[in-house]
């Protein structure tokens, strides 16, 4: 039975104020978002908006030549090097963490779930919508999974895979929105929120409840399909580039690309968790509650530890390739050169310092190690796909992103920070709301 | 100079078992290392008791 909240006497204040207030809906959350404070970083995202929507306006009219410097050698550039390629590998917390916790009992990662889970839904939702500048006609994306199946390539796994664990995550990161909706109480004055949004939320709430509930029971189904979905997808994204062994580079190109790619995407999960905890006790500490902050150190070394662990794996197994496939004379070259300041500082430097930071148990170490292994998995990422890509090529048939290609980056990443320091401070991510403490 | 694939598979099979043994003992090695404080200290695994 559905829980019935509200007194008549709230309905009574909400008909009043309803009557005082004639402000339409869609005014009302242009006030809203109006009335912002205009700090430097509010003023910076909204220029950066700004450019975004001109260059979203641009790829979709004049076509994808007018934004970027694609081309028939290079068709894939920094929106799929980095935006796909990066935003996947980074959002792998979500899989790694919610595994930790739910399938192998580690009950201490729990604090850790949801910001985890966060970030992966939104990496995943702006990694398919940057997909639409790169893919064009975005009322196409849907016509490999429904006109035309092309079972036969990795890109169609991909985009099934990708397809289905995004909705996985939505419907994994739907409680914090629905704990959100249901705990929003009207108000008096400038907060007070528009009656007829009141009224419709008060109407959802016993079923927001019901979906919310049946949504938690499925958790256990939920994290084992994220798994298997995102062992899939990691890896065939290093298997779209077993097809060129002769256009990567000797040192990058290897049968075990699937196999990198996917190791690399657990020890960048792990870390960007690290990672981002550690913005977010700089920039919300106040809205974390007591568990969340008491249980902060302790996620940091657990996740630490078992990166080390990872990254000391991927980097045997890189060395092991090199042998396997004769590269060693390769290493004697610049792009060699790359390949160590790649593989060493980016690989075996923050191994180190996560060992040693869970052996001092010392997380500054571990956060600075966090840190450099995100910078270095987006280095293998943009190696792989643009830098030891076509390296045979002369110099000027190599691409190199436009400024408008870039800044489509900067935007995709400054919509994903303003959609989390949202969720962040409404929702309770980084702290639970007392009526909902038990169920978790 | 590999004159045969048969050469060349020998050659980089041969090395690579080498690697792996190599790794194996290193694996080890570094595993000592990152869980041997808490051995001798006797610090649980458990941080929730554990004093930062």
């Amino acid at each position: 039975m559905p829980n019935r909240p509200l007194l008549p006497l709230r309905k009574r204040k909400v008909n009043k104020m309803a009557a005082e207030q004639k402000e339409s809906v869609f005014k009302y959350f242009v006030r809203q978002i109006t009335s912002l404070p205009r700090t430097p970083g509010n003023i910076a995202t909204l220029v950066i908006f700004a450019f975004g929507a001109l260059i979203t306006i641009m790829r979709f009219t004049l076509g994808i030549d007018s934004v970027s410097n694609l081309d028939d050698n290079n068709p894939w550039g920094i929106w799929i090097g980095f935006d796909l390629m990066c935003g996947v590998a980074l959002a792998a917390g979500g899989y790694t963490c919610s595994s930790a916790c739910y399938l192998l009992g580690f009950k201490r990662y729990h604090s850790a779930v949801r910001p985890a889970i966060t970030t992966a839904f939104l990496g995943y939702l702006f990694v398919v919508i940057a997909l639409l500048y790169d893919v064009g006609q975005p009322w196409r994306l849907p016509y490999p999974l429904t006109v035309s199946f092309g079972t036969t390539s990795i890109l169609f796994e991909v985009g099934l895979c990708v397809g289905i664990y995004l909705s996985v995550l939505f419907i994994e990161w739907s409680p914090v929105a629905m704990e959100w909706l249901m705990s929003i109480r009207q108000s008096e004055g400038e907060n007070a929120v528009h009656p007829k949004v009141y009224k419709a939320l008060v109407w959802l709430r016993p079923y927001l409840r019901r979906i919310r509930k049946i949504v938690l029971w499925m958790t256990i189904p939920l994290t084992v399909m994220g798994v298997i979905l995102s062992t899939m997808h990691q890896s065939s994204l290093g298997s779209l580039f077993l097809i060129v062994p002769s256009k990567l580079h000797p040192l990058w190109y290897s049968a075990f690309l699937p196999v990198f790619f996917f190791v690399s995407s657990m020890a960048a999960g792990l870390s960007m968790v690290i990672f981002e905890g550690t913005l977010a006790h700089k920039a919300l500490h106040n809205k974390m509650d007591e568990t969340h902050l008491a249980e902060a150190d302790g996620v940091v070394l657990g996740l630490g530890r078992a990166c080390s662990v990872i990254l000391a794996g991927y980097f045997m197994m890189k060395i092991m390739d090199i042998g396997m496939d004769h590269d060693w004379h390769w290493l004697f070259t610049g792009y060699g050169a790359w390949f160590c300041v790649e593989l060493i500082g980016f690989v075996a430097v923050p191994c180190m310092l996560y060992a040693m930071g869970a052996r001092e148990r010392k997380t500054c170490y571990m956060r600075w190690a966090a840190a450099l292994t995100v910078a270095g998995i987006i280095v293998n990422r943009f190696n792989v796909s643009m830098v030891a890509f076509n390296w045979q090529l002369p110099s000027v048939d190599r691409y190199f992103p436009s400024f408008l290609e870039v800044m489509l980056s900067v935007f995709i990443v400054t919509c994903i920070v303003t959609a989390y320091r949202f969720i962040a401070a409404k929702m309770p991510m980084l702290y639970e709301l007392k009526e909902f403490k038990s169920h978790h | 100079m590999f004159y045969t694939l048969y050469d060349f598979m020998v050659y980089t099979k041969s090395l690579t078992y080498i690697l792996m043994g190599v790794t194996l003992v290193l694996f080890v090695c570094f595993f000592r290392f990152i869980t041997a404080r808490d051995e001798r200290s006797g610090r649980p695994d458990n941080w929730k008791e554990l004093k930062f």
